[in-house]
């Protein structure tokens, strides 16, 4: 909180003082998309010659900031000042001309023009003559390594080299502050390293301000000179990237809110004395003499054209066990889910439930037919049909049979919510109520593992807590349960056993309840370790 | 008695085209392909009931009904299913290649030439209602499209595969989630545009008293405009705007003057072009129309 209150003053002595008010400037900027605050009142400054790094938990409102820095989004609230011109409200082409540029999360090249005639056009639109925009696209590649890359098609570009590219394309258009959108995103590590070096040789030769939005935690800490941190669309920390690591609050906005409330505890003491012994070998004997684990996925490797989503993933789920898969986003989780559910194809490794290859291309309704419920990220409840109706799509037996009647009935038990809205349009309900309605729809088809696909993503705590209250209620049912979360605290008290991934590969798994506790735990999801703990030791790694 | 006469025209020919709408619309929903060989379906229906002619009526029904849903299948299955997923632009264009094959192969079947169609006779003759003389005709096929309709709306929001249609059109991937078959689902969209299609060929050669291999393309192109006009992706948005063109030309018919007549699709197009100018989305409009398969 000091330090919030500290940026604050820093940007109230910026407004007051007219005469030094260089820098792309942030005041107080507001912008509701019906009903939800996107952002709320943030403050933010960067100078020329400084790398800021802005991060932030999924839907903090990152995305929407860089909107509205560069024209694409107008806020409700506040003003955008570029070197004390005011240009809050002005269209993004006039934001471009101020030398506010930007890039995008996809490169956008056109792709049937050569790399050096993608740069040279943006050098163009800026009004350079003929000669001088070929001078400057040949500098900025040459500056970003593509200077052999020149004078191929767009289109054969590797995707870290697409990426660059359009880097150079923005700094074609000379800018005075350059707003990168996620330039990492789905780089390979390599990739990464060489990125980082040509921030700082941007930064250096072109002297401009530079913000980088990334999840790659690594790459923030290791070329940023102050990183701030948007939660909820409010600002909650700027400062150097050593201290906001060591910043309890950052931490929390991430990894989510210890679970408090007396009601979300209730599993764990009611269960103190049956809990299994942390152990795999443990968890799989609660099936018998079967050793086998219900899931068991082993290399998988799963691409998106050129990018790498899931790189040799191996984790197992036994029968009647609560696993969680932890992560920070983009790390590949939502990608794990997809395939386990058949939504997109592996390119190698197994999948193997209850025994069966499923990787051989098993469609996605007969994997539900097997028993493979998925519940997907933001619910994806069919708003147009009423809730009646979202939940016979979802069962799978015949509507006049006792055993659909039985189940309908124990899920309506489930949900008392539902059986009140029966009738009523699904999309009319709140966010909680169709989660709920997702949960229930998988339900129906009675299976036997049910996944779950970022389930607390927006919604209000107390409706989280009814969500994993739901989970340890199904649990304890017998279901087996594979959880995807960022909102680590949540998952970790909630499952058995974790695993922690982050850029598509399993970092760490082990028991829930030490893995909460374990320092190998942080440095595993954020890919550094705060200093606070670095020195512990570490327990369960496996190595990455 | 020619404001009833007047308001009867319009719910035929508004009926026709928002069967025809509803066709189209159908099938956009569920795979966003506009399916502009849907108009052949309606020829291919006027030939075979032409061919069987001298088979007793119930088995022409049946067969050229029958026939109508083979064909569309098979186009389903050779040409889109392919294509599924593709770009709209690429699955429009694959439309017009189907419906200009369809044309030209029924040029070499059946010739370029007209010929007359005289299935159910009986239709052409008159009736006395209340004094207004009414073409048996108009009758049957007002019948026959409140049948169509109205058991289409029965179907979509109280059958299990109408829910289901509508929750693949809606959301592909919730669908896939909730082990719906798609490939089946989208099949049976398929046959109902067909047995639409195949209603309207009934009708709508009977109403010509001919048939030619290009009599599919004028209802076909209203009823896109139908479409249009309705809100693309909304199914009670179609057969509002085949209802609201049909109702347009029949007015169009009554209001303008003799020499005016002939210009009467001008004059429904620049009214088309008009109320999309003041409401660009249509007259229903559609949430969440994106970010399908």
């Amino acid at each position: 909180m000091a330090l919030f209150r500290h940026v604050t003053v820093i940007a109230h002595q910026d407004m007051n003082g007219m005469a030094e008010t260089a820098g792309l400037l942030a005041r107080g900027v507001g912008v509701h998309f019906e009903g939800l605050v996107a952002l709320d009142g943030v403050d933010l400054h960067l100078a020329r010659g400084e790398i800021l790094g802005l991060i932030g938990p999924n839907g903090a409102g990152k995305t929407t900031l860089v909107n509205v820095l560069t024209g694409f989004q107008q806020p409700d609230k506040g003003a955008v000042l570029v070197d004390g011109k005011d240009c809050t409200g002005l269209p993004a082409h006039s934001f471009a001309r101020t030398g506010v540029l930007r890039t995008f999360q996809a490169a956008r090249l056109f792709p049937d023009f050569t790399v050096r005639e993608n740069v040279e056009l943006a050098a163009l639109t800026t009004g350079q003559t003929r000669s001088q925009a070929s001078a400057l696209a040949e500098e900025q590649l040459d500056l970003l390594g593509l200077g052999a890359r020149a004078d191929v098609r767009a289109a054969t570009l590797s995707y870290g080299e697409a990426r660059l590219a359009g880097i150079a394309r923005a700094l074609a258009g000379r800018p005075r502050y350059l707003l990168l959108d996620e330039p990492a995103a789905g780089l390979s590590p390599r990739e990464a390293t060489d990125l980082v070096h040509s921030i700082s040789a941007i930064r250096d030769r072109a002297g401009c301000g530079i913000l980088v939005i990334e999840h790659n935690m690594k790459l923030i800490m290791d070329v940023c000179d102050r990183v701030t941190v948007l939660a909820r669309g409010l600002i909650i920390a700027t400062d150097t990237p050593q201290q906001v690591q060591k910043d309890e609050q950052v931490r929390l906005s991430y990894l989510g809110e210890p679970d408090t409330s007396r009601s979300g505890r209730v599993r764990r003491p009611a269960q103190a004395g049956s809990v299994k012994k942390p152990s795999e070998v443990d968890m799989t004997s609660q099936t018998g003499s079967d050793t086998a684990p219900l899931l068991k996925i082993d290399d998988l490797s799963v691409r998106y054209g050129q990018v790498r989503a899931l790189e040799k993933a191996s984790l197992s789920v036994p029968a009647g066990g609560f696993v969680s898969v932890i992560g920070p986003n983009g790390a590949g989780k939502s990608t794990l889910m997809a395939a386990i559910a058949g939504l997109v194809a592996a390119a190698s490794g197994t999948i193997v439930f209850d025994g069966r290859r499923l990787d051989t291309g098993v469609p996605v309704e007969r994997r539900v037919a097997e028993g493979i419920a998925l519940v997907p990220e933001g619910r994806r409840i069919l708003s147009n049909l009423t809730v009646e109706e979202n939940l016979r799509v979802g069962a799978t037996l015949k509507r006049h049979t006792p055993q659909h009647a039985e189940r309908l009935e124990s899920v309506l038990a489930r949900f008392p919510i539902l059986r009140e809205r029966f009738r009523g349009y699904a999309g009319k309900l709140s966010g909680g109520e169709q989660q709920q309605l997702a949960i229930a729809r998988a339900l129906l088809a009675a299976p036997r593992l049910i996944l779950l696909d970022e389930p607390s993503l927006g919604l209000a705590p107390l409706m989280i807590d009814a969500v994993y209250q739901t989970l340890d209620a199904l649990h304890a049912d017998g279901l087996s349960i594979l959880l995807v979360e960022q909102n680590a605290s949540r998952a970790l008290a909630a499952s058995d056993y974790a695993y922690v991934i982050r850029n598509g590969s399993v970092e760490l798994e082990g028991n829930a309840a030490n893995l909460a506790s374990d320092p190998a735990f942080e440095r595993a999801y954020f890919g550094f370790s705060s200093h606070r703990q670095a020195a512990a030791a570490s327990v369960g790694a496996v190595a990455p | 008695m020619i404001l009833l006469q007047t308001v009867m025209d319009a719910l035929n020919v508004g009926g026709l085209y928002a069967m025809m709408a509803l066709g189209i619309g159908l099938i956009f929903g569920i795979m966003r392909l506009i399916n502009f060989a849907h108009g052949e379906l309606v020829m291919a229906g006027g030939y075979v009931i032409w061919l069987m002619g001298a088979y007793p009526e119930m088995l022409v029904i049946v067969g050229s009904l029958m026939a109508v849903i083979v064909l569309t299948l098979s186009v389903e299955r050779a040409a889109f299913r392919p294509l599924r997923g593709s770009d709209p632009a690429v699955l429009l264009v694959a439309s017009f290649a189907v419906s200009y094959f369809l044309q030209n192969l029924a040029v070499l079947f059946f010739g370029a030439r007209p010929v007359a169609f005289t299935f159910l006779p009986d239709l052409a003759r008159s009736i006395d209602l209340g004094g207004v003389r009414v073409p048996i005709l108009q009758l049957f096929s007002m019948g026959l499209t409140v049948a169509a309709l109205g058991g289409l709306v029965l179907m979509l929001k109280f059958t299990e595969i109408g829910i289901q249609l509508r929750a693949v059109a809606e959301d592909v991937v919730t669908a896939r989630l909730s082990g719906i078959n798609v490939n089946r689902v989208i099949a049976v969209a398929f046959v109902i545009s067909a047995a639409l299609a195949w209603v309207v060929s009934l009708v709508y050669s009977a109403q010509l008293g001919q048939l030619s291999p290009s009599m599919g393309v004028r209802p076909v192109v209203i009823a896109f405009v139908a479409t249009i006009l309705g809100g693309l992706g909304s199914l009670t948005g179609a057969a509002l705007g085949g209802f609201a063109v049909g109702a347009l030309t029949v007015l169009l018919d009554v209001l303008l003057p003799t020499e005016l007549r002939v210009f009467r699709e001008a004059f429904l197009f620049a009214l088309v072009l008009a109320i999309l100018l003041l409401r660009p989305q249509g007259l229903i409009r559609v949430r969440a129309l994106q970010g399908r398969v």
